[in-house]
Order: structure tokens, then C-alpha cells, then sequence
């Protein structure tokens, strides 16, 4: 079937035709050229996925309870702590970043604990709690460390992956949440930040 | 053979398919609302819950820390005896309404469900009344123009193309 | 050395290219045959170019090359020979260069076909259109997606290899390179698409003369996809080969409009209808191709898949940009006067079932497309993100799926033109037996749930309708009676058919159950016994993987394994998996036991029938080839309606034309019905 002859006959223009109107084709051009116009537009101006950071919806609502067992085998829960900023930091032993911003931490609280305005509050997730303990014994820090046997509290918070940290201001509301490792000049200044914003607002 | 053939026989075939399909539709439809476990639950609604670490992967389907998190959560909500969409407004509610891998029916994410209805519709509309059309239109005839157009192609073929061996 | 080599076969490429554009548009423009002709050696070029770029790749991985850019980012001394070789299609770069040279070699076979048509207008603008395709893949080569840039490397630099992912399976060898050839396949009859759309010669010539190239294209696709699906579920490790990502997607929408299109020419063909509507699916097929690769490779649609991000994605953007309104211009142009006149007298005919088809299609494609695209639409609209999940497109695909398994019981059937419910009711009665006959079955059997059950019903009903049509070919035809479209045809239905019932098996009566297993311990789930023996540690070339021992049903021993290759951070799990006739029994780890001899946590996935998947896809495959068989056909250029000679086997002579191919199958049936 190959090689053959030109075959297609030249198809005169007949005008009308028995079925469709004769303007159809171009009236279904036009409009699926417009809708593409638009999704072109659209495309051309999505940033790359990876760069979308999804609010926390928790943001400006009351913290979720980080209640429970620690590793110390007392009992903490974030509801006792209104009246001062709280970190609640959710980390696990295995996790590289949270190592390094351990260091962080403890220099946020041994700054804070004195003064008695901002509580660190850890909560473990997907790890157990030898582990963690040999953690601290390590590397230091005396803040609670909330156990997460089964991820609820993570799960509260809708933590993604570790490290992830949350903001809680003294009333009791989730101000910010940090995902990824936090530094203390970081927390530092979103404390100022906030107080600022609040002293202004009051006065 | 002619048995098989006879329209008689036919018309008992069919009677007999259309029982059958009756038959198993109605047994199938009777016992539908089996009791399922809560742990089929569970999936089912981790299933229309997107694993919040992972790039498109659902709960269900996810073995990352979040996602069993998520399914023990799940869990305990099921066995609280909460309902499917309010387990799923609540996971939705701390972690962002786009781990919602179902789009919501309403609003702007509605669209989503109508449109394709609609292009469906609007495809068979166009179809029925083309076809609509044809049927009142009586076939035209060739007219002489035509006649000589495919004439002179028909012979333009034969020079181009003797016939083959 | 190997980078300047690959950089001069880009570069060959890319100007044999453009100046192919360049003269055989003079050549088209001034009607100078001579410009015509030189498009063949343009073709040439263009492949060596491909060719040449191809061969410096693959030598710079073997040596290890590190001072290629590209082999310093994937490529690594640590990688097993095989997956060396697919390192090429493992990223961005090498994939483009991959597709280069496939397109390459269509634009050759193209060329060599018509070689001695190169003066027809319509073979010239084909050529430019493959040119103008091939350009705008080595100048990405040039631009934004190089592969041969140059790095400067210290002594003992080692990359870091391919994404783990692709290294974990011997099929990612296979499925990127089928799923180009079909992808880049539609590139030939999309050419002659906008060809015949700019001569204005939409006869049916050119349809006939890429019908090999386009089924041929189909079946790759078909099984590139089929293969991606078994690669994602071979691997990935969450019990499914299908998860609508983005990527899954892309591959699937041209395979939808493409198989729109294998059912609608056929329309075309017979009485000479549908042109517009057929050139404007080829159209929609390539550009679905371009919108695909655009929304998986620039990173605006999250997929497992993606790679790469930088600037390609506006390259490939403005190329769909400029393909769709090329084409919807000339459709809107031409489309209104070139249209055939014809009928369909009535909708219970073969070309009103093939309508129906296309509309269920067309609507499929755009359910899969707006659940694609949807997200990024409503984002530039509203400020919160929003997900459209797989559930979402079961839901909405499903009916759809159904309602064309329905027509592809009834369509094979259904005779040309116009039927009666007599002769509908004579040729489904056996089709229907088996239908009811599997539908009463699997419910006395258990099965619930309407979409599986209707499922097994209509598949049983196609399958029966397929198999007979390929009994009654087989009985008048001998072995002839597989071969040709049409029959050939019926044996893809009948693949397809498996594939349904596969995957309302797999999807429907999944059964997974996770859990924690001590050293020797044993479970029963889904009648199956999952026995834990132990994890050992075992050092590889390119990773260290961590196996746990599972022994399934008292028999053989699996190894599901989490794997840290060297140069990525995260742990890799490796499902391993028992495959049955009527069940897989797939098992992932979820947890590594915590001390030696500790507990495991496993997730086992009992999946009803994914074998049959596969086995689906190959029959499919089989049935393109035999399709696809060279036989006698039908010529375009024979009366579309001329009558059909009944006698059995025996070739009718045509007054002028010579001997007409049986490859429809009306004449299958007896006389006098």
C-alpha cells in the first residue's frame, strides 16, 4: 500500500453541507483557542510546586493540647503554660536537622528558662523513648519531652516531617509555625517581633 | 444447529439473560450493606486523605512517620464512632484543606465535578442534534459539477496509476 | 572529549533541522521539486545528529565521564552496568536526548517512505512539520536542557548515580524507551495532520499511508504504560500500579485521544466522514503529548515522578502554545470547507457506536486533563491549594470506563451503516450468554460492589462479542483470521477486557492488613501465612539494603528490603512480591525491627488478579502486532460502499484496482441474515 499515487482529490468548495452548520468548525476553534489562551496563561504563571508552603491552618486558632507522659516520667500539658510564649518543637533522635538545631534550642532556653517568659516543649515523634533519652543525656537540655506513642499530637498539629516547630503565643493561640530546623536568633526575633506587634495593638 | 437458530429459541435466550442479570443484580444489591470492619474504615478513609510528606500518595498507601500517625488517628476517631466526613474535616483542619484528595462539591472546587458532566452532556446534545438533522434532511443528490469532479479525479488516477500486475 | 562529541551532534542536529525548514519550505513555497527532495538527506542528518549526541552519552557513562554535566549529576561508579545505560533516560537532560533521537528516527522512516513523493506538497509540509518538531527538541538541547555541559572535576569525584527509584527495577530500562516511541510516534501522523490541514487535501490517502506508523505508535504507548504501571507497582511499594500522579496522566491522555482516533478513522475511512474531527484528535494527541511533558517536567504539577525544574518549563510551554494555535487555526480555517459531506443514517450502526466511542473518549480525556490542571487553575483563582486525588478520578472515570465496555460488546457486532434488533439480537446471544453467565458467577461466588460486578458482567460480555468475531474470522479466513486491523483488532479488545477485569479485581477486593511479627512468628492473612524468619544486612555495589526474610504459605522465601543508596539520604523500601494466578501477595516493611531480633512491622496486601494486568497489556501488544501485520487492505482509493462480496475467502476482482483485502468484517458474516 505503500507508494501510491497522490490520491486525495482536490475537495471543491461545496459551501453548505447536509449536516453542521458551515461556520462550526471555526466557532469551536475560537472557543477552545480562548480556553487555551487562558490555560496557557495560567500555567505560565504557576511557581514550581516545590516552592508552595502551605499555611498551617492552626495558624491564629487556640494550640492544640500537648498533654502527656514525659520522658521523665512526669506530666506536662502546654494548657498550664498560658501566660508565657511556648516552642513546641516536634523532633525524633533519628532526623539529622534535629540535631542541629538541638544547639538552638538549648540556647533559647537556658536564656528564657531564668526568666521564666518562653517554655521549650518538646514532643517526640516516631521514635521511642530510650532513644531519646539517650538523646538528652548527651547532648543536653532539661525541657519536658512529651511522649507521642501513637503521633496524636503530631497529628493535632499536622506535623509533616521533622522538625517542625509551632509558636504559641501567651494567650494561647499558634502565632507561627516553623517547618525545618529553628536557630535561636530566629526565635529570638519572632518573639520581639510579636511582642512589638502586640504592644502596639494594646496601646 | 436449527434449533440453536430458530427466533423461537432466541427469544427464551434472551428472556433467560435479562432473568439472570435480574437475579444476580437483585442478590448482589440485597447483601450490599455487609457490615464492614472498622479497619476497612479506616482505609477507606485513608485512602481519600493525601499522605501530607509524600507527593501523591494517600494515607492509605503511605508507610512514612505522618501517614501512620494519620491511620492510628483515623483509627481512634473511627472507634470514637465519628463519621467518615468529620474524621476527614478534622485531619483537613490542622493540616491544610489540600490533603483533601476528594475536591470539595461546592464552591469553586465544585467545578471540578459539573464540568466534565457538563461537556459530557453538551457532547451528546451536539451529536443528538446533528444526527437530528440528518434525519430531516433528505440525502441530496450529486450534481452535474460533482459528477465531472469525480470523473476527471477517476482519470487522473488511471494516468497516474496503471493497474497492477 | 565525549561532551564536545555530543555537543557537535546536537548542534548537527539542530541545523540539519532548520535548514531542512528553511529549504523545504522554498521548496514548497517556490514549488521547486529539487528543495523538495533534499528533505531526505536533512532526515538523515538529523538522526546522525541524534545518533552521534546518543553515542557520546552513553560512552561518557560508561567511562564515567564525570566532566559531562550531565554524567556528573546522575551518573556514578557505583551504578550496575544495565541501569548505567538507563541512566540516560533517569533525568531531564537525557530523556530530551532520548526523545531526539527516537524523533530522529520517525522523521528518517518518514522520509524514506515517501521518498519518491518528495515533490508532493503534502509529503513536504509533513517533512517541515517533523522538522520544525525536531528543531524545537535540539535547540531545548542547546538551551535550557544541555546534557554536554562541561564541569571541572577533582580527582575521585564519584556522583551520586540516578534517583534510587529508577535503579530499583529492571523495567525502568524498558518503559521510558517505549513510552517515547509512542509518544514521539504520533508525531508522524500529527505531520501529515497538519499537512493535509495546509494543502487542504484531507482525502483519506494520508490516513491510510500512517496507519501503520500511528497503530504501531499506540502500542507503544500501551505498553509503555502498561509497563509504568508495573514498574510504580514493583516498586514504589504501596500495593497499587496506578495512582493518577500527573506523570500517569500525561502518558495517559494522548493514549486516550490517540485511541479515540484508531476508532473514528475508521469511520473516515469507510464512508469518508469525520476528517476534521479526526485530524483535530491527531492534533489534540500531539499537543497533549508537548502539555504532558510540560506539566511533569517544569515542576509546577507535584508528582513522585517530576524531575528538574529550571527554565524548560517556559520552553515547553510556548511550544504547546504555539502547536495548539497552529493547529486550531488551521482547523478554524480550514476545517469549516473541507468537511465531507456524508451521513450517519443511523445510530445503531457500527460508525454510530464508534461516535459514541469518541465522545466517551473525548469526555475521559477531559476528566483526566481538568483533575490534571484543575489544582493550578483554582490556585490562580482563590489563594488556598486544593487537591484532586486519585478518588476523585475513580469516581468520575469509572461510569465512563463501564459505558465503553458496553460499546465494545455491542460495536464489533454492529454492522455498517444501519440494523435491525434482529440481526442485534442473533449476533449478541452468545456475547450475552457469556456476560450474564460471568455475572451471575462472581455473585454467586460472592463478589459485590456494583462497578466490579458490572465490570465482570460487561467484560465478560465484550470478551465473548471479541472472541467471536475472531472465531467466525478464524473459521472463513484460516491464520488470516488474527491478522489485519480488524482482527487483530478484536484480539487488543480482548486484552483490554482482562485489563478491566484486572483492575475492578485489584481495585475492588483488596485486602491489606499491617502488623508486628517476631522472629518466627506466623499470621494468616487472607488465608495466606506470612512466617517471619529474619533481617540480614546485605552490602551491594550500589546500596545497602536491609532484608527481612518472609516466608509465604510455608514455600519460598521473600525479601522486602529498605535500601540506603550511597549518595541519597532517604531509605529506599523495595516491596517483594509472591505472584499468583488469582492473587499477589505483596508484602512492604513499615518498620525495621528496633534490636537484633526484634519485632518487624509488615504490611501485607493480598491484590486479586494483578497478574491478569500485565498479561492484558501483552495481549493488547500482541493484538497491535497482529494488526499491524502486513496484509492486503482494502484501498483507499475503492468505493467505500461498493457491495461485499459474501464468497468466502475469495478475493473479488476490481475492475481497475486489482484484488480488495477482506480487512473489514462485515463479510464475516454468513449470508442471508
Amino acid at each position: 500500500m505503500t507508494d501510491l499515487e497522490p490520491d486525495d482529490q482536490p475537495v471543491g468548495p461545496t459551501g453548505e453541507r447536509p449536516g453542521g452548520g458551515p461556520r462550526t468548525a471555526l466557532v469551536i476553534a475560537s472557543v477552545l483557542g480562548v480556553l487555551m489562551v487562558l490555560l496557557v496563561g495560567v500555567l505560565a504563571t504557576r511557581d514550581p510546586s516545590t516552592e508552595r508552603v502551605t499555611q498551617s491552618p492552626l495558624i491564629g486558632k487556640l494550640a492544640p493540647a500537648v498533654a502527656g507522659a514525659t520522658l521523665d516520667d512526669r506530666t506536662f500539658s502546654l494548657a498550664d503554660q498560658r501566660g508565657r510564649w511556648a516552642i513546641v518543637n516536634f523532633f525524633a533522635t533519628w532526623c539529622t536537622p534535629c540535631v542541629v538545631e538541638h544547639e538552638e534550642l538549648l540556647a533559647f532556653d537556658e536564656r528564657h528558662r531564668p526568666q521564666g517568659d518562653a517554655v521549650v516543649v518538646s514532643v517526640l515523634f516516631d521514635d521511642d523513648p530510650d532513644s531519646a533519652r539517650a538523646f538528652f543525656d548527651e547532648r543536653g537540655g532539661t525541657w519536658p519531652v512529651v511522649v507521642d506513642e501513637e503521633g496524636a499530637i503530631g497529628v493535632a498539629y499536622g506535623v509533616a516531617r521533622v522538625p517542625e516547630s509551632f509558636l504559641v503565643a501567651p494567650d494561647g493561640t499558634v502565632v507561627q509555625r516553623l517547618v525545618g530546623g529553628v536557630t535561636d536568633a530566629q526565635l529570638e526575633g519572632l518573639l520581639d517581633q510579636y511582642e512589638a506587634a502586640a504592644e502596639g495593638a494594646g496601646s | 444447529m436449527s434449533v440453536l437458530r430458530s427466533s423461537g429459541f432466541r427469544r427464551w435466550s434472551w428472556l433467560v439473560i435479562v432473568a439472570l442479570v435480574l437475579v444476580s443484580l437483585v442478590r448482589a444489591g440485597v447483601s450490599d450493606g455487609a457490615p464492614r470492619t472498622d479497619e476497612e474504615r479506616v482505609r477507606d478513609i485513608a485512602a481519600t486523605l493525601k499522605c501530607p510528606t509524600c507527593r501523591s500518595q494517600s494515607v492509605a498507601g503511605s508507610d512514612s512517620a505522618a501517614a501512620r500517625a494519620i491511620r492510628a488517628d483515623i483509627a481512634r476517631r473511627v472507634a470514637d464512632g465519628e463519621s467518615p466526613d468529620a474524621i476527614r474535616d478534622a485531619i483537613a483542619a490542622t493540616y491544610g484543606q489540600d490533603v483533601q484528595l476528594v475536591p470539595a462539591r461546592s464552591g469553586l472546587a465544585g467545578l471540578v465535578w459539573v464540568l466534565p458532566v457538563v461537556a459530557l452532556v453538551a457532547g451528546l446534545a451536539g451529536v443528538g442534534a446533528v444526527l437530528a438533522r440528518w434525519r430531516r434532511t433528505p440525502l441530496t443528490h450529486a450534481s452535474a459539477a460533482d459528477q465531472a469532479l469525480v470523473e476527471r479525479a477517476l482519470a487522473a488516477q488511471e494516468r497516474a496509476a496503471p493497474a497492477e500486475p | 572529549m565525549n561532551a564536545t562529541l555530543g555537543t557537535a551532534g546536537v548542534v548537527l542536529g539542530a541545523a540539519a533541522s532548520l535548514l531542512g525548514i528553511v529549504t523545504v519550505g522554498l521548496g514548497l513555497r517556490r514549488k521547486r521539486p529539487a528543495l523538495l527532495e533534499t528533505g531526505w538527506s536533512y532526515s538523515l542528518l538529523v538522526l546522525l545528529g541524534s545518533v552521534v549526541a546518543v553515542a557520546a552519552m552513553q560512552r561518557a557513562l560508561i567511562t564515567r565521564d564525570f566532566s559531562v554535566g550531565f554524567v556528573h549529576d546522575h551518573g556514578s561508579s557505583r551504578t550496575p552496568p544495565l541501569f548505567n545505560v538507563a541512566t540516560m533516560w533517569s533525568a531531564l537532560e537525557g530523556s530530551i536526548l532520548l526523545w531526539a533521537l527516537i524523533l530522529g528516527g520517525f522523521t528518517v522512516h518518514v522520509a524514506h517512505k515517501f521518498r519518491r513523493r518528495m515533490d508532493d506538497p503534502l509529503v513536504g509540509w509533513a517533512l517541515l512539520t517533523m522538522f520544525v518538531v525536531c528543531a524545537f527538541f535540539f535547540l531545548l538541547m542547546l538551551g535550557p536542557a544541555n546534557p554536554f555541559t562541561t564541569v571541572s572535576v577533582a580527582a575521585g569525584y564519584d556522583g551520586p548515580g540516578p534517583n534510587p527509584l529508577l535503579q530499583e527495577h529492571i523495567l525502568m530500562a524498558f518503559h521510558p524507551p517505549m513510552l517515547y516511541l509512542g509518544y514521539v510516534g504520533f508525531t508522524v501522523p500529527f505531520a501529515f495532520a497538519v499537512a493535509a490541514l495546509v494543502t487542504g487535501r484531507l482525502g483519506e490517502g494520508w490516513l491510510v499511508e500512517t496507519r501503520r506508523a500511528t497503530l504501531v505508535a499506540w502500542g507503544f504507548l500501551t505498553v509503555g504504560i502498561i509497563l509504568g504501571a508495573w514498574w510504580s507497582y514493583e516498586v514504589l511499594g504501596w500495593g497499587g500500579y496506578w495512582g493518577w500522579d500527573p506523570v500517569e496522566n500525561a502518558s495517559l491522555l494522548p493514549w486516550l485521544t490517540g485511541t479515540a482516533y484508531l476508532h473514528s478513522v475508521m469511520v473516515q475511512e469507510r464512508r469518508g466522514m469525520l476528517r476534521v474531527w479526526n485530524l483535530s484528535l491527531l492534533c489534540a494527541t500531539f499537543s497533549l503529548t508537548i502539555l504532558g511533558t510540560f506539566l511533569t517536567r517544569s515542576g509546577v504539577a507535584e508528582s513522585v515522578h517530576a524531575f528538574s525544574d529550571g527554565d524548560i518549563g517556559i520552553w515547553l510551554l510556548s511550544f504547546f502554545a504555539l502547536v495548539v494555535a497552529v493547529t486550531l487555526g488551521l482547523i478554524g480555517w480550514r476545517g469549516d470547507r473541507l468537511r465531507a459531506p456524508g451521513r450517519i443514517d443511523s445510530p445503531l450502526s457500527r460508525e454510530g457506536a464508534f461516535l459514541a466511542n469518541n465522545v466517551l473518549f473525548a469526555a475521559f480525556a477531559f476528566v483526566v486533563l481538568l483533575g490534571t490542571v484543575f489544582p493550578l487553575l483554582v490556585e490562580a483563582v482563590q489563594d488556598s491549594a486544593l487537591t484532586v486525588g486519585p478518588p476523585y478520578f475513580d469516581r468520575m472515570t469509572t461510569p465512563i470506563g463501564l459505558v465503553l465496555l458496553f460499546l465494545m460488546a455491542i460495536a464489533p457486532v454492529l454492522p455498517w451503516r444501519t440494523t435491525t434488533t434482529e440481526v442485534l439480537s442473533q449476533r449478541l446471544l452468545w456475547p450475552a450468554w457469556i456476560g450474564a453467565g460471568t455475572l451471575f458467577t462472581v455473585v454467586a461466588f460472592g463478589a459485590r460492589g456494583w462497578a466490579a460486578i458490572a465490570a465482570f458482567g460487561l467484560g465478560g460480555f465484550a470478551g465473548g462479542a471479541a472472541l467471536r468475531q475472531v472465531v467466525l474470522a478464524t473459521r472463513r479466513q484460516g491464520w488470516r483470521g488474527f491478522v489485519g486491523r480488524t482482527n487483530g483488532g478484536m484480539v487488543v479488545h480482548l486484552g483490554v477486557v482482562v485489563v478491566a477485569v484486572a483492575i475492578a479485581a485489584s481495585g475492588s477486593y483488596v485486602h491489606e492488613v499491617e502488623a508486628r511479627y517476631e522472629p518466627g512468628q506466623t499470621r494468616v492473612v487472607g488465608g495466606h501465612e506470612i512466617t517471619y524468619l529474619d533481617t540480614t544486612e546485605v552490602e551491594e555495589r550500589n546500596r545497602t539494603a536491609t532484608k527481612v526474610r518472609v516466608r509465604v504459605d510455608g514455600g519460598d522465601v521473600y525479601e522486602p528490603a529498605l535500601s540506603q543508596y550511597a549518595g541519597f539520604g532517604q531509605l529506599i523500601g523495595t516491596p517483594s512480591v509472591k505472584t499468583g494466578l488469582t492473587e499477589d501477595v505483596y508484602l512492604t516493611i513499615t518498620r525495621l525491627p528496633e534490636v537484633d531480633g526484634g519485632p518487624v512491622t509488615l504490611r501485607v496486601i493480598i491484590e486479586p488478579m494483578a497478574l491478569w494486568l500485565w498479561v492484558g497489556g501483552g495481549i493488547m501488544a500482541v493484538g497491535t502486532i497482529l494488526a499491524a501485520w502486513p496484509g492486503r487492505r482494502r484501498r483507499p482509493v475503492d468505493p467505500v460502499s461498493a457491495p461485499i462480496p459474501v464468497a468466502a475467502g475469495a478475493p473479488r476482482s476490481h475492475p481497475v484496482r486489482g484484488p480488495v483485502d477482506r480487512d473489514e468484517d462485515d463479510e464475516l458474516e454468513p449470508a442471508g441474515r
